[in-house]
């Protein structure tokens, strides 16, 4: 009977970041008459950039947790698209085998990152930073910088509808939760998380658990990218590092992720993360904001809620603190009474 | 053993000093100069062998001009093409463009400026500015001529930078951006739209080019509501695809709107053909963009009833900086700086209005037929082959690109 209770406070306190910014913001819009939020096409709108941004937070949680910030992920977006797309025209695939090419490409790219971090022992700030203008350069000269375009292709891009796109998150997150709940590897990227050297120490081997992040990191900046490219249609190459900009809304969902992982998973977090992101960024649209507000409010927003988790230990001290004053205030009056 | 490699890496740097300083600056001069041709090289037959000594290859002038190119992203599709029309011009013209990587900063502009004195670059074409007309200096300071910005005020607005002996002038559209606004409204209106959505891309952000597209789009829209036509501004979706899904949200928003039926963007518009599909209405909505680039998927989406209009910009006008230099470098600067100033190069555009347009203009653009300004065509604009040339017969040939006009010169 407890470890329901425990199941069920764990998956209404999981859930209840969603439901409350959904709820919040269709309030907000119906009270100042803007309709259509959170309902029909907004909420496919809603669901694509929860998955897409979702798979970023995802790509990015995998190393950043341990310490990795790896700059190389928006690169890995582009090139397994381009590279992945521009096989998949070559040889006419249909849309699962485009899905496989971009998969292979990206997980290559992860494979690569992870070993030139582990080769090069270089800080992976430093490393992710190189590997991106090399994945930068490489997409600029596949397809003579053009990209890949596949405008009008309704039968290939079905990969951003609602039922194919919650078909491949739905996979994904099986596949993860279990990798990182009942592997080894799991097992050790916790471990190494809560303290590389005393893992290390111990036999766990750090290099190995790091190549797979980057290789898992790679999977998911290529679903990403399948995503963005069923999305619009074409992805074009970019240059000079602009491609790190598509990890900024990846920091959100990352920390919601974090914050979430003790009652469920982190992977799940994460995700209810992004959902919440995308209802604040629907929500933000449909109130009219312009596109410099709704930078400075998500700004604010992560602000806030890193403020929030790196404090809120303080309310759990502060309130057994008052347990315990309440304990010793009874104790004394009890020994005055007497 | 680090002895050795200092010395090489010095060894390397100076041989890499004596390579650059090969090129020599030129001196501004207003009275035509005899062009030099490299000792033991024969004029080739390629352009002709009545004109000028020509490089060994055969290409005019004798020796290689640098241009030195201020990019500000080299994955843009319209530099990607301009690289094509520049490859096609290198074919005959002995040219060098030596192309920055993205600039966005004066100080990261002023720096290629450098680079390109130190590479001995004869001129600098500022196809994109940050520092105004503190890049026009650098360039007189290190002796090289600049050309471009013919609608920046610090520097065709400014009768000092004009007077400038190393200012080329620029290519000009008029009020460009405001037209290509103004005549996608146009456009959206003869395909019987009433409810526009406006893609406004960087207005917001405070970009020139997006507040002038606008501008011009919102004038149209009052010039026709003041004849009685009735049209509106419904809705409008700023950004662009990115990475956090507001710009998404926004085509969502839009696409779910009552009675749209028609799409102005102030950018290229093919990102709202998936939207369009999946919310069941692609060839529903009509779609007018300025600045649209001519490419297949452009000549497919007129086709597939999807575009009703673009405004398009002509590549061979960014071109224009070919001869300009050309002229100047070979000691001809007068023809380009008619009276000791900087002139305009009056360019047209192209308002593309169904598919059968599309195909052809699209094949001038380096398709089946090659380029609206070709190389012939070039020809007669430099003073070392047409000695009457004059500035106006720039003006006269770049602003003759309509459909006619080209078929006309073509054949």
């Amino acid at each position: 009977m407890n470890k329901l209770k425990h199941v069920v406070k764990n998956t209404l306190i999981t859930i209840a970041p969603a439901v409350i910014v959904y709820l919040l913001f269709f309030a907000a819009t119906n009270l100042f008459g803007e309709k259509g939020f959170g309902v029909g096409g907004d909420l496919k709108t809603i669901l694509w950039t929860t998955i897409y941004s979702g798979f970023i937070a995802l790509a990015m949680s995998y190393n950043l947790t341990s310490g990795r910030f790896d700059f190389s992920v928006g690169s890995v977006l582009l090139l397994s698209v381009i590279a992945g797309g521009n096989v998949a025209a070559h040889f006419k695939f249909g849309p699962v085998m485009l899905l496989v090419c971009v998969l292979v490409v990206g997980m290559l790219c992860g494979l690569v990152s992870g070993i030139v971090y582990i080769t090069l022992k270089l800080p992976p700030m430093v490393s992710s930073l190189g590997v991106a203008m090399v994945f930068e350069a490489i997409g600029f000269t596949i397809n003579k910088g053009k990209g890949i375009r596949f405008l009008g292709r309704f039968d290939l891009l079905i990969w951003s509808q609602p039922k194919y796109s919650l078909l491949l998150v739905g996979v994904v997150l099986i596949i993860l939760i279990y990798l990182l709940n009942f592997t080894k590897f799991g097992y050790n990227c916790h471990s190494l998380k809560t303290g590389q050297k005393n893992a290390v120490e111990v036999g766990v081997n750090e290099n190995i658990n790091s190549v797979i992040c980057y290789v898992i990191a790679g999977a998911m900046m290529a679903c990403a990218g399948l995503l963005y490219l069923c999305r619009n249609g074409m992805v074009a190459p970019e240059a000079g590092l602009a491609s790190s900009s598509y990890m900024m809304s990846a920091f959100l969902p990352m920390f919601i992720g974090q914050a979430l992982a003790p009652y469920s998973d982190r992977n799940i977090g994460t995700m209810v993360g992004a959902f919440c992101q995308a209802c604040l960024t629907s929500g933000l649209v449909k109130l009219g904001c312009g596109s410099s507000m709704k930078t400075v409010l998500d700004g604010a927003v992560v602000l806030l809620f890193l403020v929030y988790t790196s404090n809120s230990y303080k309310f759990s001290l502060h309130l057994a603190c008052k347990a315990k004053m309440a304990q010793a205030l009874q104790a004394v009056s009890a020994a005055i009474n007497k | 053993m680090k002895k050795f490699i200092a010395l090489l890496l010095a060894l390397v740097m100076a041989f890499g000093l004596v390579a650059c300083g090969g090129g020599s600056t030129p001196a501004p001069s207003n009275s035509p100069a005899p062009s030099s041709s490299q000792p033991g090289t024969e004029p080739s037959t390629q352009l002709g062998t009545d004109g000028p000594a020509l490089s060994a290859d055969g290409r005019y002038p004798a020796e290689t001009v640098k241009i030195g190119f201020v990019n500000y992203d080299p994955t843009a599709e319209q530099w990607l093409k301009l690289e094509e029309y520049f490859d096609y011009l290198s074919k005959y013209y002995n040219i060098e463009i030596m192309a920055s990587e993205a600039l966005n900063t004066a100080e990261g502009e002023l720096d290629f400026i450098d680079a390109c004195a130190a590479a001995g670059c004869d001129a600098v074409y500022g196809y994109y500015n940050v520092s105004n007309e503190q890049a026009l200096l650098k360039c007189a300071e290190k002796g090289m001529y600049y050309f471009g910005q013919g609608a920046n005020p610090a520097i065709s607005g400014n009768d000092e930078m004009m007077s400038n002996p190393y200012y080329l002038g620029s290519f000009y559209v008029g009020n460009a951006d405001y037209q290509y606004g103004y005549g996608c409204i146009e456009m959206l209106v003869e395909a019987g739209c009433h409810k526009i959505v406006g893609v406004s891309g960087g207005k917001n952000f405070g970009v020139q080019l997006f507040i002038d597209r606008w501008e011009g789009a919102m004038k149209a829209i009052d010039d026709y509501k003041a004849k009685g036509y009735d049209i509106e501004l419904v809705y409008e979706v700023p950004g662009f695809p990115g990475t956090d899904g507001s710009f998404e949200s926004g085509q969502t928003t839009a696409l779910s709107m009552e009675g749209v039926d028609g799409i102005f963007s102030t950018l290229t518009a093919l990102m709202w053909i998936q939207p369009m599909q999946e919310a069941g209405k692609f060839g529903q909505i009509k779609v007018a963009a300025a600045g649209e680039t001519m490419s297949d998927a452009a000549i497919g989406m007129f086709g597939a009833g999807f575009y009703v209009g673009t405004a398009t910009e002509i590549i061979d006008c960014f071109g224009s900086a070919i001869p300009v230099i050309l002229n100047a470098v070979t000691g001809h600067a007068d023809v380009v700086r008619p009276n000791g100033k900087a002139a305009m190069v009056n360019c047209g555009w192209w308002k593309v209005t169904n598919v059968e347009q599309a195909g052809f203009y699209s094949s001038i653009q380096g398709g089946d037929n090659g380029w609206a300004i070709t190389a012939e065509d070039i020809r007669s604009l430099l003073a070392d082959f047409n000695p009457d040339v004059t500035q106006e017969d720039f003006s006269a040939l770049y602003s003759a690109t309509t459909m006619d006009e080209i078929l006309a010169r073509h054949h």
